[in-house]
């Protein structure tokens, strides 16, 4: 597989993230998160929690609030480390950290299946452990190593574990493949060569509806 | 009768396979691509529904002041407020209570925890009717209707409808004449949510009097339709978009939540919701598989060939149509069939993985196995001497077939599991470890790979660059488009490679695609697709020949060819050039198609250039659609615990032409995984007092997981064809699948000597050991 076919125009990252519709922008800069964060490990973001912009120093924000939201006090943040990289953000305390991920930070790439910890769907590695998003608060988050699918790869070449369910085309919809692949990953760092045994009790907390259970098993199986 | 001869892929080149999948696979494994509820817009508010806690009556009073009460709800809407259709797919808030989940009122608020939060803060009251909850409250194990069984209400004055009646030839005297007949009371088959990992969902907004919606669906244009009609607003103010759409294919079709969320931004000026059902809620919305009861009366004559078969059929809430199953698949000189639609003040039913064919799988399966043992046959002799062949003509119209590979499939089976030396007498044979043996078989002609429902259309852009893009108004998974990039490159002659998925998903800029699944999409949207590249290879190529080097040796179109994106005489193969040395100098190209609406309306009129000759019919002779299937499943049964192993699963499916291999592997593993889902674990569980629905969540409705299905067991064996009507050869293969279904049931029949009842639920350890008597 050449790699010149994962290199993604701007272009195309527009037209496929849909980011512009009917005229209005949809989506904050912290959505360009969602092209690939592997290159901005050890960088420090500021989330508006007002508008969800994004900004690389506090001052920025500052600036930002003096401007955009004059007379409004910046409330203190957390920070979370996701994907390398430190969001100091406002979170409130009933928000789950698969919440926070998409609608704070805009990595859509984790899903929002069941949200009730059945499903699989929003499972992310948080200290290499594949954990349910969605039944995590947020706010218990802060000093932990997060990280999502956007981490896997650069947004140019894919991961070679993405890149083994590329070649044994192990996405049907593709809404449950972002669980997959994290709890995947963690195994495949735990065991570089998992059994097909290994590989379904690893998978088994995740549901797929199109029932693509043998193509998904094939790709991690013997590791990659 | 030769496959046209295809240039590009073949069904071994995996090199190429992998080379041609559309780039939207690359967008799922990255994170990036689009879902519904991965929009976000400045000032958006949440939505979420109420669902109803009784099973029948009238919702009399909503009091949502508590609820407003809660710092960060903007409104609750209920039927007074948004009032639109009710029926099969309503997401709208009713009034009038059919099932417990209906929905009664929709909240919306600054965020999803706040308008989940306030769902327990309105408090609904109604006037309770009796509900008609389970089966046996309106028709008896006799097939006999309970008499003065309350009303459903979910028809005017009875349970009952869609008694659809057919009959060829004359059963009575089929019955009569044959040299052995037997009826059978075959159970209640498993019903179960079709349970979608994304929930239902959309999300609108609007710019004066335009709407933007994003939708979860399967039929994007459909619901444009809907919206118009709910809204009483002119499509052209309509925009739909859904890029990826989860699957829980078959129940993401004409729902109303897009018309819903559009009515309830309207009412709020315009502002953005996004409405998204609790995974609770969402699946007592989600459609399920209906669950079916038959009672047949089978006659043979003295070598056990089927004479006559007489079939009164029962479903729940969902019309009871006859299926290909029973009426294409086997030589049935006589057959009758009689089918009730049976309404319940349950849940929705839907047609997912197929109409009636599950259940029929299974019903003929248990009928034609009883009857094998009576001839002293085994199951695969039996079917032997009924099974159709691939040119036999159908036995109602006495059209060809434009398909037909059901005895191929069996073969298939039978010979890759062993089948002839495995099989034994039901009961008989008990492994060193304990556990019963056992194998079952299953093979049939079902409905699908079939077109019905809307026109498709679809749009080939050649840019200036002379690369391709295709578009079309179905979802944008990666399966699908890849097929149609393959057939489209086919056509024009293109680089596989040089072909990319433009819009999809998008009513804008897309021309209908129809219902986007897997048993339409290639039949319909590809002949759409080839249709569209004809039109635009012959404009590529009409101005092609006004410049060099064609304009210099006075080229005509027909003396042009393409392969590999360039252009050259055929006759002089040096005068050539590429796409992108035409396309220099020219405008963007488009070429537009559509595939054919109905199965009766395949003819040489609509699809030019695609249908051939078959059996002697000419080009625009009606044919009749269909797909292929056959199973073997091997079984192993523990008889202390009552679980089932599945050891082995043989699954052949007749694909037509196969244009692209991995897609067409990866819907027949997951078709027949699906199937083992229905077989042992699906449940949908009731209250049989209330009717309340208690397995509302996925650990409750038993979705397996990798450690209940084994993969490594199901074996794959497509059976490459010729659809005569078909794009390049090929038809859907969406669902043939569901027969392993009835080939579990089978080879559990096999191991333990008695029929497993469903009992509208899957054959659970429970329902195995009560089989054996030790429940």
């Amino acid at each position: 597989m050449s790699k010149e076919m994962f290199k993604i125009s701007r272009r195309e990252f527009l037209k496929d993230a849909g980011l512009v519709v009917g005229g209005a922008t949809v989506g904050s800069a912290a959505l360009l998160s969602a092209c690939g964060n592997k290159d901005k490990k050890g960088e420090t973001k500021y989330i508006c929690p007002i508008d969800s912009k994004e900004f690389s120093s506090l001052k920025d924000l500052k600036d930002h609030y003096a401007s955009a939201h004059e007379g409004q006090a910046i409330p203190a943040f957390k920070t979370l480390n996701v994907n390398g990289v430190d969001y100091n953000l406002v979170i409130n305390d009933y928000w789950s950290l698969g919440w926070v991920l998409r609608e704070q930070l805009g990595l859509y790439g984790t899903k929002i299946g069941c949200d009730m910890g059945q499903c699989g769907a929003c499972t992310v590695l948080v200290d290499d452990k594949p954990v349910y998003s969605c039944l995590l608060f947020a706010c218990e988050m802060e000093g932990k190593r997060i990280r999502t699918v956007e981490g896997l790869s650069d947004g140019i070449t894919l991961s070679p574990l993405q890149q083994r369910f590329y070649d044994n085309n192990a996405t049907q919809c593709g809404f449950c493949t972002a669980g997959f692949l994290m709890a995947a990953t963690a195994l495949i760092e735990k065991k570089s060569k998992p059994t097909n045994d290994e590989v379904r009790s690893a998978l088994s907390g995740h549901l797929c509806m199109c029932q693509n259970f043998k193509k998904t098993l094939e790709s991690v199986v013997g590791g990659v | 009768m030769a496959l046209p001869e295809m240039k590009i892929v073949g069904l071994d080149n995996e090199a190429a396979q992998k080379e041609i999948r559309s780039r939207n696979m690359q967008s799922i494994l990255t994170g990036r691509a689009d879902y519904v509820n991965d929009r976000k817009m400045a000032g958006m508010l949440w939505a979420t529904t109420k669902h109803a806690t009784i099973s029948h009556g009238t919702v009399k009073k909503v009091d949502a002041s508590k609820a407003l009460a809660l710092p960060g709800v903007k409104a609750v809407f209920t039927y007074d407020d948004i009032t639109a259709g009710t029926g099969a797919a309503a997401m709208f808030p009713q009034k009038t209570v059919l099932y417990w989940g209906a929905p009664v009122a929709v909240i919306v608020a600054d965020d999803w925890y706040t308008a989940e939060r306030a769902i327990n803060l309105v408090n609904v009251e109604y006037d309770v009717l009796p509900a008609v909850v389970k089966t046996t409250d309106v028709v008896g194990d006799d097939g006999v209707a309970v008499e003065n069984a309350p009303l459903s209400g979910r028809l005017a004055d009875t349970n009952y409808a869609n008694s659809m009646p057919a009959e060829r030839g004359d059963v009575a005297a089929g019955l009569k004449a044959s040299a052995y007949t037997k009826t059978y009371n075959l159970p209640w088959t498993t019903t179960h949510q079709h349970a979608p990992i994304e929930q239902y969902t959309a999300f609108a907004y609007w710019i004066e009097d335009d709407v933007y919606v994003y939708l979860s669906t399967q039929n994007i244009h459909g619901h444009r339709t809907i919206i118009r009609n709910r809204l009483q607003i002119p499509l052209n103010k309509i925009h739909c978009f859904n890029h990826y759409c989860g699957g829980g294919h078959g129940q993401r079709l004409n729902n109303e939540e897009a018309a819903m969320v559009a009515a309830i931004s309207r009412k709020l000026g315009g502002v953005p919701v996004m409405w998204r059902c609790s995974k609770k809620h969402s699946m007592l919305l989600a459609g399920r598989q209906h669950d079916d009861k038959g009672i047949f009366t089978m006659g043979c004559d003295k070598d056990g060939k089927i004479v006559a078969l007489d079939c009164e059929y029962w479903t729940t809430n969902y019309g009871a149509t006859i299926t290909p199953i029973i009426s294409a698949t086997f030589t049935i000189p006589n057959l009758k069939w009689v089918g009730h639609g049976t309404y319940l003040n349950q849940p929705d039913r839907c047609a997912w993985r197929c109409v009636n064919d599950p259940p029929t799988a299974v019903h003929l399966t248990m009928a034609m196995d009883d009857m094998a043992e009576h001839y002293n046959m085994n199951p695969y002799e039996f079917r032997k001497k009924n099974i159709m062949g691939e040119h036999d003509l159908d036995q109602d119209t006495g059209n060809p077939f434009c398909t037909k590979e059901v005895n191929e499939c069996m073969e298939t089976v039978v010979e890759k599991s062993g089948y002839l030396s495995k099989w034994h007498k039901p009961g008989t044979k008990t492994l060193s470890n304990g556990r019963l043996h056992g194998i079952g078989l299953h093979a049939h002609h079902d409905s699908h790979g079939r077109v019905n429902g809307n026109d498709r259309g679809a749009v080939v852009l050649m840019t200036p660059d002379g690369t391709i893009l295709t578009e079309n108004g179905g979802s944008k998974p990666h399966n699908a488009p890849t097929e149609m990039n393959i057939i489209v490159a086919e056509v024009l002659g293109a680089k596989v490679t040089d072909v990319n998925c433009g819009d999809y998903g998008n009513t804008d800029v897309t021309l209908n695609g129809g219902m986007h699944g897997g048993s339409s999409f290639t039949g319909s949207c590809g002949a759409a697709f080839y249709s569209a590249a004809m039109d635009l290879k012959k404009k590529l190529f009409t101005y092609a020949i006004t410049r060099e080097p064609f304009a210099a040796e006075g080229a005509k179109v027909e003396d042009l060819d393409s392969k590999d994106s360039v252009i050259f005489m055929t006759k002089k193969p040096d005068v050539k050039a590429t796409f992108a040395n035409i396309m220099a100098t020219a405008q963007p190209m488009a070429g537009v198609g559509v595939g054919w609406h109905a199965q009766q309306n395949a003819t040489a009129t609509v699809n030019a250039g695609l249908q051939r000759e078959k059996d002697g019919f000419p080009v625009g002779h009606k044919a009749e659609w269909g797909s292929a299937a056959a199973s073997v499943t091997e079984v192993e049964v523990d008889p202390e615990t009552g679980e089932v192993f599945i050891t082995g699963h043989w699954n052949s499916v007749g694909c037509g032409r196969v244009i692209y291999k991995d897609g067409v592997l990866q819907q027949m593993g997951s078709g027949s995984e699906l199937q083992y889902a229905q077989a042992l674990y699906y449940g949908d569980i009731h209250d049989p007092a209330t009717g309340a629905i208690i397995g509302t969540q996925y650990t409750e409705s038993q979705l397996p997981t990798t450690l209940d299905i084994d993969p490594t067991t199901n074996y794959l064996y497509p059976v490459e064809g010729d659809d005569h009507s078909g794009p390049l050869g090929a038809h859907g293969i969406g669902e043939p699948c569901v027969g392993s279904y009835a080939s579990i049931l089978a080879a559990i029949y096999n191991a333990i000597g008695k029929w497993v009842d469903p009992d509208h639920g899957a054959c659970n350890p429970d329902r195995v050991l009560k089989a054996l008597g030790k429940a």
